[in-house]
């Protein structure tokens, strides 16, 4: 082969590795399929579990814990008026969009029992901003008192306050880490001052190389 | 003839697309700098139907048109198809990747330098949050995760070229050999943010807009502040500014975001090959065949800015007045806005930035090029000083004459962004901004904008060639 047509050969070559464009693809995953696993952050295989064991708990515990309630239904089982004041992230890592979703789901399973009644999002964001106070400053009894005034304006009275949290824990092993997620969630009773926590929590380990993740888990 | 005709016209009919679309341009330019941005839109439509490359570039700054016109649906839209498309074309292509070695770098389709691509990401969130701010979030969401990666990609390669080698680590690149913020260090705290990222001081400002007006995201519109003082440590009050509902009750904020001038233009440069730049087209070069690099290399044309930092315009004052009967007489309020970026010195450090790379693919192309010429004569046989010797060293010499640089660019971003932040009680104003201290002067305009009570009002003024032409937004 002559010079020049090695040269082109070679020219051919290097541009065939640095490939051709593609268009992106997308399909919709069926019920079964599994979520994909984040590689460097949590995503849905870590959140969706964690919101339904750390809601389960807190269902449980509230049949037998809390008694304050404002109101009954019609069967005389007390019901639980909750004013959900949002998801706090204190992990290391940015939540992104799954802020928002992870506030709808614990608002919307929660919403499903009997036993609570949730306060609709957007009567308790409208209260927030009128009163100007966030998640953090609600644990102080005169901003509860100022919340809990422009909710009973609107009709929407509630009893207990709800505090969604999530934090997280990293374990180093050279450049392997284990990150132990922990979804809290605390409710309030603004009339005794009295919390009910519950917390679950998702351990996920993070490898350079699958082959790292295989020494030290054996998969 | 017969074959050569057809030929000869295709040549031609490119050539003269090109003379017409380039005219198209320059018309669009001169229009957008008098203040005419509708006359601008109307020539950069014109160009994207002569033209049918870099097509996303003309919409672009058609785009930048359609803001200024206050058409935030079109602009947005267009922003929106724009960036996706770019998103498309930044991988590599076999075709355009062997053209570019035989030709020049315009053979690439244009992707835009990364302070571009970011500078569209912000103007996508503006678009929306002076529209009806439909997609604000999910844009700034997208925002919000870049400026995360990044951050972390500085702070892993600080680290690692700290505790393993002195050589750059990924991402390091960056910020070698060109100017870095001074905030701190590896083991003290954040590594420094290279000025060529401070577009992420205007993204994470929009950001910290986009949270503060939902209550319970406190601590992520806390955050986004943050990250406006990392990026641009010496970044005006904007850092320290409440919005939203962070603001007095019964308040909201009204944010004046100024384009101020035009960004500047590029221009060749002959520069002598530097040993990095040298060192790179080596590694083309082995990785293309077996060529050496010559003992010597003539100078390469590449592109570089024509300005290395924006112009001495005045600040821009803003003067709210507020209206309505039910008013109570207040004094009208003024503030002066303050730079937030200036985007002829990141053009500057992007160009440094990418200066070696550019400087190493010239030299690299050069090589080649003289390859396939002496090739060519060695296969043909041609004698030394023969005719034909001669007609292929010119052939040669005109091949890699007909070189140009990439001067591709946005011509119609600003060249620095001012930014005025104020909370003011719930209402009606007139809003005047000016460049003199009373902001009514000739060379002023006004407005009329509503405040909400946790909201923020945006408002976007331009100033092309210094005076104010339009105010836009405001609801």
């Amino acid at each position: 082969m002559t010079t020049s047509g090695k040269l082109l050969c070679a020219l051919l070559a290097t541009s065939i590795l640095t490939g051709c464009r593609g268009r992106q693809y997308a399909h919709v995953l069926d019920h079964d399929d599994q979520d994909l696993v984040g590689s460097h952050e949590a995503g849905a295989e870590t959140w969706k579990p964690l919101i339904d064991e750390s809601v389960a708990r807190m269902l449980g515990r509230a049949c037998s814990d809390v008694q304050t309630v404002s109101y009954t239904n019609a069967q005389g089982t007390p019901v639980r008026k909750v004013c959900f004041v949002g998801v706090e992230n204190r992990s290391s890592e940015p939540v992104g969009d799954f802020k928002e979703q992870i506030y709808e789901h614990i608002d919307s399973v929660i919403g499903q029992s009997d036993q609570f009644r949730m306060i609709s999002r957007r009567y308790v964001e409208a209260a927030m901003i009128e009163c100007r106070c966030d998640p953090a400053s609600l644990v102080l009894p005169e901003k509860q008192r100022q919340l809990q005034a422009v909710l009973e304006k609107q009709e929407q009275p509630f009893d207990f306050i709800l505090f969604a949290k999530i934090t997280s824990g990293t374990t180093r092993s050279n450049k392997d880490y284990q990150r132990d997620y922990l979804l809290t969630l605390e409710l309030l009773d603004i009339h005794t001052g009295e919390s009910l926590k519950e917390s679950a929590m998702l351990r996920k380990g993070y490898h350079k190389s699958k082959l790292a993740a295989f020494r030290k888990y054996g998969r | 003839m017969s074959i050569l005709r057809p030929l000869f016209l295709g040549v031609l009919t490119t050539v003269s697309c090109g003379c017409a679309s380039s005219q198209h341009q320059l018309s669009a330019v001169a229009a957008f700098d008098g203040g005419r941005p509708q006359e601008a839109a109307s020539q950069l439509s014109e160009a994207v139907e002569s033209r049918h490359a870099e097509v996303e570039l003309l919409r672009a700054d058609q785009a930048v048109c359609r803001l200024m016109l206050g058409e935030n649906r079109q602009a947005e839209h267009a922003l929106h198809e724009v960036r996706a498309q770019l998103d498309y074309l930044t991988q590599k292509d076999l075709r355009e990747q062997t053209t570019s070695y035989l030709t020049d770098d315009k053979a690439v389709a244009w992707t835009g330098r990364e302070f571009e691509k970011r500078m569209l990401d912000c103007l996508l969130v503006l678009s929306s949050l002076t529209g009806d701010r439909q997609d604000a979030f999910a844009y700034a969401t997208a925002v919000s995760d870049q400026l995360l990666a990044e951050r972390r990609d500085i702070q892993a390669a600080a680290v690692a070229s700290k505790t393993e080698s002195p050589s750059p680590a990924k991402g390091a690149t960056a910020v070698q050999g060109t100017d870095v913020i001074p905030v701190g260090h590896a083991d003290s705290g954040p590594a420094p943010a290279p000025v060529v990222l401070s577009t992420n001081a205007l993204a994470a400002y929009l950001l910290a807009a986009v949270h503060s007006e939902l209550p319970m995201n406190g601590d992520d519109m806390a955050g986004a502040l943050e990250q406006v003082s990392y990026w641009h440590p010496d970044s005006p009050d904007v850092s320290q500014a409440e919005f939203g509902v962070h603001t007095a009750p019964d308040h909201g904020t009204l944010h004046v975001v100024t384009f101020v001038g035009r960004i500047t233009d590029w221009q060749p440069e002959s520069v002598q090959p530097t040993s990095a730049a040298l060192l790179l087209a080596d590694r083309i070069l082995s990785a293309a065949g077996d060529h050496t690099l010559p003992p010597t290399v003539a100078p390469v044309r590449i592109a570089r800015p024509a300005r290395s930092q924006s112009r001495p315009f005045s600040p821009t004052h803003i003067v709210v007045t507020q209206e309505g009967e039910q008013a109570p007489p207040r004094n009208p309020e003024s503030q002066t806005s303050q730079t937030l970026l200036d985007l002829n010195r990141i053009a500057h450090e992007s160009w440094q930035d990418s200066r070696d790379q550019v400087i190493a693919r010239s030299v690299a192309r050069r090589v080649i090029k003289k390859g396939v010429v002496y090739a060519t004569k060695n296969r043909l046989d041609v004698d030394k000083d023969s005719g034909a010797d001669l007609l292929l060293s010119l052939g040669g010499a005109a091949w890699e004459a007909l070189e140009k640089p990439d001067l591709r660019h946005l011509l119609l971003l600003p060249e620095r962004i001012d930014v005025a932040v104020m909370p003011l009680p719930v209402g009606q104003y007139q809003l005047d901004v000016g460049t003199g201290p009373s902001a009514r002067s000739a060379e002023a305009a006004s407005t009329r904008i509503e405040i909400v009570n946790g909201r923020n009002t945006f408002v976007l003024c331009f100033r092309p060639s210094g005076g104010v032409t339009h105010v836009v937004g405001g609801h």
